[in-house]
């Protein structure tokens, strides 16, 4: 397995991440399913994986929406997508004639001048084109950086557009219930789109109908088995390559993509690794003056997206916690809060940890003592405390 | 395939060709490696992997990429993936792309190159383009799908930066979409500098690229870079140059303008073989016209407010603090730390942090030019003064201003930039040239590089250098072992330095090295009368101590080490002094009592009783050395030296099978040891064992392919094991080797089994390697004798005889050869005794001669002159030699090759009958007759039972000499 901080990899090497497809697999059995986690954590991959390795119940096609800025260039896009799965998958090569036969009528009808007030018919058609080719399969839409999507749609065709895409999904959901499915992901949390449509006058909960999850950090066990292998393509002497990893998992938490870079970092090395470089590369991650992992967004967006009284005490909470060395419960919080506001009501405080943990700042864990909160990223929470406290 | 047509470019190097690009690359292989693996394992499998070399301008970004480009597409061929492959290489000019579609174009138009069919549906792009915009970005992206299907395409491109300003964020997000969603794209970019769409969490390629900094290239690859320039331009006579200390000064001064970057080294490249004024002038004039333009189109780019810090800095010899940078520049300190901070991000200006201060300075020394150049109230060019002050010392500046006042003809420009440089350091009193100097001095005394060293402290000298300066060129010349030099230094130096006790000792050493010890005892004697310490006292008198020992004075010899030990008794050097001394002056008992003081002393301490066992060893006391090892391998059992040394000494003491084991159990531990699998080669053959001496010489080749002993080791067991052909072959490695000594012992280990054309081949070899070495000519003469060829045979030996101090070696062999032509009476008679048993006091090596000399006489006449020969022989040689001594000469004759015994068995038995009457006085003799008796008639019958009137033992003997073939 080749160290690769921030590229593509082979489906089949993604480690640690068979029981959440499977989980998500069990979702996508009885509903649609929205995934969000920041950039880098490996949406993508996961839902590649799942794309590649789906059962022979699916006709699954993934699409990146990033790119996508109006719903016409979104209908374009599903024709283009599955031109190009039906292409490129041996198993769907008899449905490919069938679809090529459909594309110029059906592009020219987005390309005409009334194309785009006539959207709703020509992705109702589009679905309805899909599931005609897809016999008795379930149609899986892969939808990558979906709320980005929206976001692009706000901004150029305005909020009723991406209301009424939402709205139009969610009616197509419910006509094809049987037949098709969509998995949603996304790097900025849908819950942030949708709180900025409502407040454009949207009064509708257009997902209420699909599971949110989010992608959860990868489990030490799979995170040691990740930097193992990874330490494997270094000059780490093979006895200590267990203690090593083991070492990268506790520095680094399970975000896959900082354990590939301190990886890479101690494969730059060029010579037999020691615990002692595995604290330095961490080290250098959190105290390089020019931030490559970007932890400064973590502050920065707070800025972005919370109201100044929010901000107060998002940061106040985030400041505790990260003095912390343990997870804490909400009364101890509430508590080491109240010394430096003592008018701060416990209410405020979990008002701020719920809208926190969706916003994958922090995670609640239950324990033998009850429910904790802790920064969902021990490096974030390391470069708080380091770098704020 | 992009084929470049320059063979050295400064702005250019993606016009350079392959070869040069591959000549000219220095101090990246490290990051290429890693580089090229990534890219060709993005060809290879579904990974894929997007590098970004980031580096400041300058710094090699375009050299790399242009080579990295041909590296690939010859792993592209070596693997055969020309069908899986596409690839796509953005011109190094690019800047211009204006938008995400513009970018998709410009990848079809570099697919283009290589396929007609791509080339012919570009222009539908641009007339749908005038239609829908949005329809031609569609179709680009559907024809690069279309095109790159089932391949991998990678996308080469600099400048990234700007590529990305040229997408805005839109185009960004269109972008990795379409890479996500085609998983086919691989891509190796450069950019000067990281930006923001990069860093930042929420952009869309946050996070995408493995970055790979192309740092700043040290001192040690911009001297391989020139290097490397100099050869390709054809420079030979630089390119040593540079490998010299002085040249490595010349390069440091290069270094320091360069500050680490690569295109600075190659513009600054022309200056390095100019040594007057005139020669610097013009080419430092040319590059102020070639990179102007260049540096002042650059800080045109910054905002005004860092155009300012820019040119302060420019104008500053020395790094500035943020608030000097803020006051001169009218900013706030706020707003110029911002301003640096970007600065420092574009790589313009380095920020240096010491303690609570930072300071900044321009990254890129070569860029004040284009500042002086606007400055036109500077009557000099600075960075033309700063090039002086590290070409030349200011005492030569000062001379060259000097010269200029008086020359009619000076140059205005001239006069000026010296006149500042002298002014400089009269103000700061620095002098670049002399600090490089002592850095190239400090690194030669690092390295050990002495005649470097010895170079450097004789320019200092020139330059008026200081008494430490003299020291060490003297110190640095008696370490390069350059004693004429040394004393010529010396006779420089006079009387400076001579109350400096370290410098009358190398002083010492340089006249002990040439030879002149009395010159050498009378400046330690001076040391030896100054106020030393007792750690140099003791330095003086080792050395004092050695200088006795070589002009013959032993007693003082004694008395000086003994001195020695009073000071440090763990000065092991000492015994090694004085127990050979006392041995040559035969006080054995004083000898064995200081040995037997040395171990005492020694014991407890590894490294003294190793040095104990070594000394032994020397004075060929092995069982006591045996025992000295023994004790030290007591303390560090697991001592390789000393596991050898015992296995050396095993061998000596002949016990082969121990010494086997000592040499096997070290391979055990480092299954890589030369030595040891050098000499368990030896003791197995010691041993007779063969197979293992053979197996052992083979791995000992595969270890070291260049080790001689191995082939002769091999050649040799496997002639023993009648593997004559073999064995030979593997000899004859040995004649493509300077390693006279095994040549001659392969010749001779081919002449014992009759392979005389590779004896001859192997002396032929040694000859043209040491034409007069004696041992050639013993072995040309054996060989001679052996082939029947006596006349060449008396040849060797007098030529032999002509080259060594000793001529009874010589007469004896050259008797043997004789033997072959005269009767045996006769060569007997020409030796002259009285010489030969001056000359040769072991009566058994003698009779060893003699025997030869008898066979040789047998071989060529039967026993016509064996009578006679015996009869002269004992006559001469009989009463001096002391009893037995014809007797154990015939039993030698005997066991020499005698097999045929020449001639009708009439003539032997006359002969024989004879020897009995005119030996049978002597008692010792009537054995080897009988013997010679029963041999004769066997073998002229052939009937074995004339063996059975001996005795078992002596048939044994007969038989084993006479049948075993």
């Amino acid at each position: 397995m080749q160290i690769n901080p921030g590229g593509r990899l082979n489906t089949q090497e993604v480690m640690g991440r068979d029981r959440e497809i499977a989980r998500y697999w069990d979702i996508l059995g009885r509903q649609g399913l929205v995934l969000s986690a920041e950039r880098r954590i490996g949406k993508t991959h996961i839902a590649l994986k799942m794309r590649d390795e789906c059962g022979p119940r699916y006709l699954p096609f993934y699409q990146d929406l990033e790119g996508v800025h109006s719903i016409n260039e979104l209908i374009r896009s599903i024709y283009d997508t599955v031109r190009q799965s039906l292409a490129t998958a041996p198993r769907f090569k008899a449905r490919l004639a069938t679809w090529s036969t459909l594309l110029p009528d059906r592009i020219g009808g987005i390309d005409i001048p009334t194309g785009s007030r006539n959207w709703q018919i020509l992705l109702a058609t589009a679905f309805d084109d899909l599931i005609n080719i897809s016999e008795d399969k379930i149609i899986l839409m892969l939808w990558d950086e979906f709320p980005l999507m929206l976001h692009n749609l706000q901004r150029r065709e305005g909020p009723d557009s991406a209301i009424e895409l939402l709205d139009h999904l969610r009616a197509l959901r419910l006509a094809h219930s049987n037949r098709l499915r969509f998995l949603y992901t996304g790097s900025i949390g849908l819950h942030l789109v949708l709180r900025s449509l409502r407040k454009a006058g949207n009064a509708n909960d257009p997902v209420n109908d699909m599971h949110s999850a989010t992608v959860p950090p990868m489990t030490h066990r799979d995170t040691c088995d990740l930097a193992a292998a990874l330490l494997k393509e270094t000059l780490a002497p093979s006895d200590l390559v267990s203690t090593l990893a083991s070492l990268v998992a506790e520095e680094v938490g399970g975000f896959p993509y900082y354990v590939h870079h301190v990886v890479d970092q101690l494969h730059q090395l060029r010579r037999p690794i020691t615990p002692d470089d595995i604290v330095s590369a961490v080290g250098g991650l959190i105290h390089d003056p020019h931030d490559p992992a970007n932890f400064q967004y973590y502050v920065n967006r707070l800025s972005a997206y919370y109201d100044a009284a929010d901000r107060g005490v998002t940061l106040m909470v985030l400041d505790t916690m990260a003095g912390l060395e343990q997870a804490a419960p909400v009364s101890q919080l509430v508590n080491l809060c109240r010394h430096r506001d003592p008018s701060l009501t416990e209410e405020y405080v979990r008002e701020a940890l719920k809208l926190m943990a969706e916003d994958h700042y922090v995670t609640l864990k239950r324990t033998k003592g009850g429910l904790v909160y802790d920064f969902r990223w021990q490096l974030v929470k390391r470069w708080w405390k380091e770098t704020r406290l | 395939m992009r084929e470049g047509i320059l063979r050295s470019s400064r702005y250019s190097p993606g016009n350079m060709d392959r070869e040069s690009l591959e000549a000219l690359f220095v101090g990246r292989e490290e990051v290429m490696q890693d580089v090229l693996s990534r890219v060709v394992a993005s060809l290879e499998q579904p990974d894929k992997h997007y590098i970004l070399l980031v580096g400041p301008r300058g710094s090699g970004k375009t050299h790399f990429l242009a080579l990295a480009y041909h590296r690939i597409m010859d792993s592209i061929k070596a693997a055969r993936l020309e069908n899986k492959t596409t690839v796509a290489l953005l011109k190094e000019e690019e800047w211009g792309v204006a938008s995400y579609l513009d970018l998709l174009v410009r990848i079809l138009k570099a697919l283009a190159e290589q396929s007609p069919e791509i080339r012919a549906e570009v222009p539908r792009i641009y007339e749908e383009f005038t239609r829908d915009p949005a329809k031609a970005e569609n179709l680009a992206a559907s024809l690069l799908r279309q095109h790159t299907q089932g391949k991998t395409l990678l996308l080469l491109c600099e400048n990234l930066v700007d590529l990305f300003q040229g997408l805005d964020l839109e185009g960004q997000m269109r972008w990795r979409a379409l890479i996500q969603e085609s998983g086919n794209w691989s891509i190796l970019a450069t950019t000067p500098t990281l930006f923001t769409a990069l860093q930042l969490q929420d952009n869309p390629f946050y996070g995408f690229f493995t970055i790979r900094e192309l740092k700043r290239i040290d001192f040690d690859s911009g001297l391989a870079l020139l290097t490397k320039k100099a050869l390709h331009e054809e420079k030979p006579e630089l390119a040593r140059f540079l490998g010299t200390p002085l040249g490595r000064a010349r390069v440091r001064a290069i270094h320091h303008l360069a500050a680490g970057n690569h295109r600075a080294y190659v513009v600054l490249f022309d200056f390095l073989d100019k040594e007057s004024l005139d020669d610097l002038v013009g080419p430092f004039m040319r590059l102020i016209d070639d990179l102007t333009p260049y540096y002042q189109d650059r800080i045109r780019q910054v905002p005004p407010a860092q155009r300012k810090i820019v040119e302060f800095l420019c104008l500053e010899s020395n790094p500035r603090q943020v608030k000097e940078v803020a006051a001169a520049c009218l900013m706030s300190q706020q707003t110029t730390a911002k301003q640096v901070g970007e600065l420092d991000a574009a790589r313009f200006v380095s920020r240096i942090r010491r303690g609570r201060n930072t300071y900044c300075e321009i990254s890129e020394p070569l860029m004040r030019i284009c500042i002086e150049v606007k400055d036109n109230k500077a009557s000099h060019f600075r960075l033309f003064v700063e090039l002086l002050r590290h070409w030349f010392s200011n005492r030569e500046l000062e001379r060259r201003v000097a010269a200029l006042r008086h020359d009619e003809h000076r140059s205005r420009l001239d006069q000026v930039h010296l006149e500042q440089a002298v002014e400089l350091h009269l103000a700061d009193g620095r002098q670049p040239f002399i600090e490089i100097l002592h850095a190239e001095a400090e690194r030669c005394l690092d390295a050990g590089d002495y005649p470097g060293l010895a170079a450097v402290q004789a320019t200092l000298v020139r330059e008026g250098g200081s008494d430490h300066d003299y020291r060490l060129w003297v110190f640095a010349l008696v370490q390069a072992e350059d004693s004429q030099s040394a004393i010529s230094a010396i006779e420089q130096a006079g009387e400076r330095c001579l109350d400096d006790p370290l410098h009358l000792h190398n002083v010492a050493m340089a006249y002990a090295i040439e030879g002149r010890p009395g010159e050498a005892l009378f400046y330690v004697d001076r040391a030896l009368g100054l106020d030393l310490d007792s750690e140099d006292q003791a330095a003086h008198l080792c050395l004092q101590a050695d200088l006795f020992r070589d002009l013959g004075h032993l007693d003082e010899a004694i008395e000086a080490a003994e001195a020695v030990l009073k000071i440090d008794p763990a000065h092991w050097h000492s015994f090694e002094q004085i127990i050979p001394a006392l041995t040559t002056l035969e006080r054995h008992e004083d000898a064995t009592a200081r040995m037997a003081d040395f171990v005492q002393l020694a014991q407890g301490d590894f490294d003294g009783l190793l040095a104990a066992s070594r000394l032994a060893e020397d004075q060929g006391w092995l069982e006591d050395a045996l025992s000295s090892v023994e004790a030290a391998l007591a303390i560090e059992p697991e001592s390789t030296n000393a596991h050898q040394l015992r296995g050396n000494l095993l061998l000596e003491l002949e016990n082969y099978q121990i010494a086997c084991e000592v040499f096997r159990e070290i391979i055990s531990r480092d299954p890589d040891s030369v030595s040891a699998h050098c000499r368990l080669a030896d003791a197995l053959a010691l041993a007779k064992d063969f197979e293992g001496s053979a197996l052992a010489a083979k791995h000992l080749i595969e270890l070291d392919s260049d080790h001689t002993h191995a082939y002769f080791a091999r050649g040799r067991a496997l002639i023993e094991l009648g593997r004559t052909d073999e064995g030979i072959s593997v000899l004859d490695h040995l004649l493509a080797t300077d390693d006279y000594h095994s040549l001659v012992l392969a010749a001779e280990e081919s002449r014992l089994v009759g392979e005389y054309s590779s004896a001859k081949r192997h002396l032929d070899r040694a000859a043209e390697l040491e034409p007069d070495n004696p041992e050639l000519w013993i072995e040309r003469t054996r060989l001679g004798i052996d082939l029947g060829d006596f006349d060449s045979a008396i040849a060797s030996a007098t030529k032999l005889e002509a080259i060594t101090s000793s001529a009874i070696p010589a007469r004896l062999l050259r008797a043997q050869a004789q033997a072959g032509s005269t009767p045996l009476s006769e060569v007997i008679s020409d030796l002259e005794t009285d010489l030969v048993l001056k000359d040769v006091h072991d009566q058994d090596a003698l009779g060893r001669v003699v025997s030869i000399m008898l066979a040789v006489s047998v071989r060529q006449f039967g026993a016509k002159y064996l009578h006679q020969g015996i009869v002269k022989l004992r006559e001469l040689f009989g009463d001096a030699m002391g009893q037995g001594v014809v007797g154990n000469i015939l039993v030698d004759f005997l066991h020499q090759n005698t097999a045929d015994f020449e001639g009708p068995l009439e003539d032997w038995e006359e002969c024989l009958d004879k020897l009995a009457r005119s030996l049978a006085d002597l008692p010792e003799c009537s054995i080897p007759i009988k013997m010679l008796n029963a041999a004769v008639r066997s073998v002229k019958t052939g009937d074995k039972n004339h063996l059975l009137t001996l005795p078992l033992e002596q048939r044994q003997l007969l038989e084993e000499n006479l049948f075993s073939t």
